[in-house]
């Protein structure tokens, strides 16, 4: 086809602004940041001018609070910046995505905020209507331009004597009255801009206050480190953070980067209030503090001031780029520093520290494969405290006793090794919540240990056997009682436990000992060879004291051990009844031989 | 050995009295204290032993009496109790503590108490910025305690009169505690519907040209909503709002069916 004629789109714009600024931010209260990041641009770009610098103050007059400049119905922001000509309004206030500062953007993305030419459109959000009136620092007219969000404008020049600045009033619709409010716009204008390098006040009822302020570390991080390590809470945008456990600072001038990282009370650890903050150029960045951090430092969140950081258009996200990969990293990196120096120079506060976030920690260091959860195990594992044959140990002293850990993986198989086995090998109780899994991620952060299973049944192979001098008793004692259980398929063994207490152990599968193959699944109990009562019983020659006597011990066993059933009560009460009656011989009953 | 003197519950009563008369109100205290502890032993007493009507209600009267007395030393043995001013002062304290300790939910609490207190005071200008402080704190706090968005939002919403922002904020913490799932709970979902749909009806009854949205689109689901979970009260008060409402706009018919849908009892009697 011939005679092709380029044609542009038709766009509505009163569609496109309420598509912008109502899809684009997540809150009303972002339009106080988009002004306030204007203001700060505009001030900066007057300082390029050359000439005296320009004024650095931004004043803002909410609803509801009249000021000489402002009546009380009306919300109004004014700054001494660059201001805008009648050619200039065109350009930058009527053309959806254009911005003054786009030209330099790629040679100084730190000198301005504000990068997409949308952010006026959030004001939209709360009024119909923006009045922009300004003056030039070139020496134009000063105009005044007045948006509406049906999309359409008007501009014209003033005659009015006004300062070189800007000034932005809105008359906010009435059901968003108090997003103009004083008490609404004075936090907003805390959390997003108090670190701005400009003096900034909100009027209010009882006069204007001033809202600036430095970073609390920037100047003397020792002296702010020193106030968290007493207690004191760090404050931003007006609220408090709670108490925290530490402060690291952590500088990169490549990065662009000057940040402390807190490490977070337990107790205290509040996602509310101590959460990851991000300031671009000093001016918040909000919501976006899920990417800050590594998912694995739970106990760390960060306060950043960055100069090459890029946010999204919204301003309520940042840019996935490198920088953003590095800044992760550095910020990962400085938690885990913190916590080997911990580790190294102050043992009891990192017991504490451990102690406070010991499932957190194990959670985080077995999960997840890369480099920093590695770290972060080869820190904390060795130092977990975990329960054993031998009462409560840290793991680096287990293997100081024995570089093959051993390992129960039930609490039930565990009971039962510690109760015959105190004083024996020592074996960890690996049956609760993520036990196995840090002790099997131990090979890989010490060096030189092995991790293996213990079971009830290798523990009792890893017992010794009575003396060859009493063979011929224990062989005798082992048959005998064997043929006392024949009827509960039960195999008598006899070992040396290492201590005398218990008088037996009954391990329902397994083998026990090489010189038996084929016994894997059978029952057996095993009998203390170092206990007076087993010893005792050897002596006993009649052979229905001594089967009522061994099934006795076997009930036991298997009751101590937890896998006793119905037939355990029957076998108890009648073993009971032989007992009784036979010690006692009463009325002369005849036992059945 | 010496014998305890044995004094009836009557003669501590009179001492009781006396030291009242000498305005020793802890000595008086103590008599009436005694007096109802033999009191009551006897009334022990007396029920063990099947006594008759008279004798109880007798010494009950007597139970009752010194009791009262007894409450009445008690009471003015209290501190004084604080002023609304010393209350703002220490509610304001507490919301500055909240505030720098990160405890942004209790500080939130406080700043809708301390509003209470300074409407209480007639200081409304100061109420109104203490309830707006404990809607923008109850905003950070968001999800971890969305009973404080209820409270603080619903504060905020009676203060105001009807408004679009009052309806405009009873929409907001309707949608956060109904529509998120982080926050919903059937009692409190209901509970933020019933005061958005009070704030809809109150603002309909100053902007006739939105009742029947507040009537169909608001007031009807709501009623439903608590109706399911057995908050009667609640959607009959809700029906007696609407029923005023209709009749201030003239629309009496459906006032009155409104007010009998409010009375199920009274209406099936009367018919």
């Amino acid at each position: 086809m011939n005679g092709l004629q380029q044609q542009n789109f038709r766009v509505n714009l009163g569609g496109v602004i309420a598509l912008l600024s109502k899809n684009l931010y997540s809150s009303p209260g972002v339009y106080v940041r988009e002004l306030i990041q204007n203001a700060m641009d505009a001030i900066v770009a007057r300082d390029t001018l050359g000439g005296d610098p320009a004024p650095r103050t931004i004043s803002i007059s909410p609803y509801g609070v009249a000021s000489p400049d402002s009546p009380a119905n009306e919300f109004m922001i004014t700054d001494a910046g660059i201001g805008v000509s009648l050619e200039q309004v065109e350009q930058f206030l009527a053309t959806v995505g254009a911005s003054s500062k786009r030209d330099e953007l790629e040679q100084s993305r730190r000198t301005y905020i504000g990068q997409f030419g949308i952010g006026l459109l959030s004001c939209f959000l709360i009024a119909d209507e923006i009045t922009v009136v300004s003056l030039s620092a070139t020496g134009a007219e000063p105009i005044e331009w007045v948006g509406r969000s049906d999309g359409t404008y008007t501009v014209r020049t003033v005659a009015e004597d006004i300062p070189v600045g800007t000034t932005v009033r809105l008359q906010p619709r009435p059901d968003m009255i108090g997003w103009a409010r004083a008490e609404q716009v004075s936090p907003l204008v805390q959390k997003y801009a108090e670190f701005l390098p400009a003096e900034i006040s909100v009027m209010t009822s009882q006069g204007p206050k001033d809202v600036s302020r430095e970073y609390p570390w920037v100047n003397d991080f020792d002296a702010h480190r020193s106030g968290v390590l007493q207690g004191v809470s760090p404050v931003y945008g007006g609220m408090g953070v709670g108490r925290q456990f530490d402060a690291i600072e952590v500088a990169d001038a490549d990065l662009g980067l000057h940040a402390v990282v807190y490490i977070g009370a337990a107790s205290r650890r509040s996602k509310t209030a101590a959460r990851n903050r991000i300031y671009v150029n000093d001016m918040l960045v909000d919501d976006a503090e899920g990417a800050l951090m590594p998912p694995w430092a739970f106990f760390a969140w960060a306060v950043i001031k960055s100069t090459k950081l890029e946010p999204t258009a919204s301003r309520e996200a940042l840019m996935t780029n490198a920088t953003l990969a590095m800044t992760r990293r550095k910020l990962g990196q400085a938690a885990l520093k913190w916590l080997r120096s911990l580790a190294d120079t102050d043992p009891e506060r990192f017991a504490e520290f451990v102690a406070d976030n010991e499932l957190e920690l194990k959670s985080a260091a077995t999960q997840g494969v890369d480099a920093d959860n590695l770290e972060l195990a080869e820190v904390v594992l060795p130092m977990l405290t975990v329960q054993t044959t031998e009462g409560h140990m840290r793991l680096v002293d287990v293997a100081g006793h024995n570089p093959n850990i051993l390992f129960a993986a039930s609490v039930k198989e565990f009971r039962t090794i510690a109760s015959f086995n105190p004083g024996g090998r020592i074996v960890v109780n690996a049956g609760h919540t993520l036990e196995q899994e840090v002790l099997l991620m131990l090979p890989q952060v010490m060096s030189g240990i092995t991790v293996t299973r213990a079971y009830p049944a290798s523990e009792v192979a890893a017992l010794m056997v009575p003396s060859a001098d009493a063979v011929g008793e224990v062989l005798a004692l082992e048959q005998r009682a064997t043929q006392s259980l024949t009827a509960s398929g039960c195999r008598v063994v006899v070992r040396q436990f290492p201590s005398p207490d218990l008088p037996a152990v009954f391990i329902g599968r397994g083998q026990i000992d090489m010189a038996s193959p084929g016994y894997g699944d059978l029952a057996h109990l095993v009998v203390n060879w170092s206990n007076r009562a087993v010893r005792a019983l050897t002596r006993t020659t009649d052979d229905l004291v001594f089967s009522r006597l061994m099934q006795l011990l076997f009930v036991q066993a298997r009751m101590a051990g937890q896998c006793d059933g119905p037939e355990d009560r029957i076998l108890l009460s009648e073993a009971l009844d032989d007992i009784i009656l036979l010690a006692a011989g009463v009325d002369g009953t005849e036992v059945t031989r | 050995m010496s014998e305890q003197p044995t004094v009836s519950a009557e003669e501590l009563e009179q001492l009781g009295d006396e030291a009242l008369s000498a305005e020793q109100l802890e000595r008086a205290l103590q008599h009436y204290g005694e007096a109802r502890r033999l009191l009551c032993e006897a009334l022990d007493l007396v029920l063990g032993e099947d006594a008759d009507f008279e004798v109880i209600s007798m010494i009950t009267d007597d139970l009752s009496r010194v009791g009262e007395k007894a409450h009445d030393v008690w009471s003015r043995l209290q501190p004084p109790p604080k002023s609304h001013e010393e209350q703002a002062a220490e509610l304001r304290a507490m919301v500055d503590v909240s505030m720098e300790s990160g405890d942004l939910a209790h500080a939130s609490h406080m700043s809708f108490r301390l509003g209470e207190t300074l409407e209480d005071l007639g200081d409304l200008e100061n109420a109104e910025s203490a309830y707006r402080q404990a809607v923008v704190l109850a905003r950070e706090v968001d999800a971890s305690d969305p009973e404080l968005m209820l409270a603080a939002f619903a504060s905020l919403i009676h203060f105001l009169s009807p408004s679009e922002e009052s309806v405009a904020l009873a929409e907001e913490m309707a949608a956060n505690l109904i529509d998120r799932k982080e926050m919903y709970h059937p009692m409190r979902a209901a509970e933020a519907a019933y005061h958005c749909a009070i704030a809809e009806l109150e603002f309909a009854e100053v902007n006739p040209h939105r009742v029947d949205h507040a009537m169909d689109a608001i007031a009807r689901p709501t009623i439903k909503m608590l109706d399911d979970i057995c908050f009667h009260e609640r959607s009959q008060a809700l029906q007696r709002l609407a029923a005023e409402v209709l009749r201030g706009v003239g629309r009496d018919v459906e006032a009155d069916q409104w007010q009998a849908d409010a009375e199920p009892a009274a209406h099936s009697f009367a018919a």
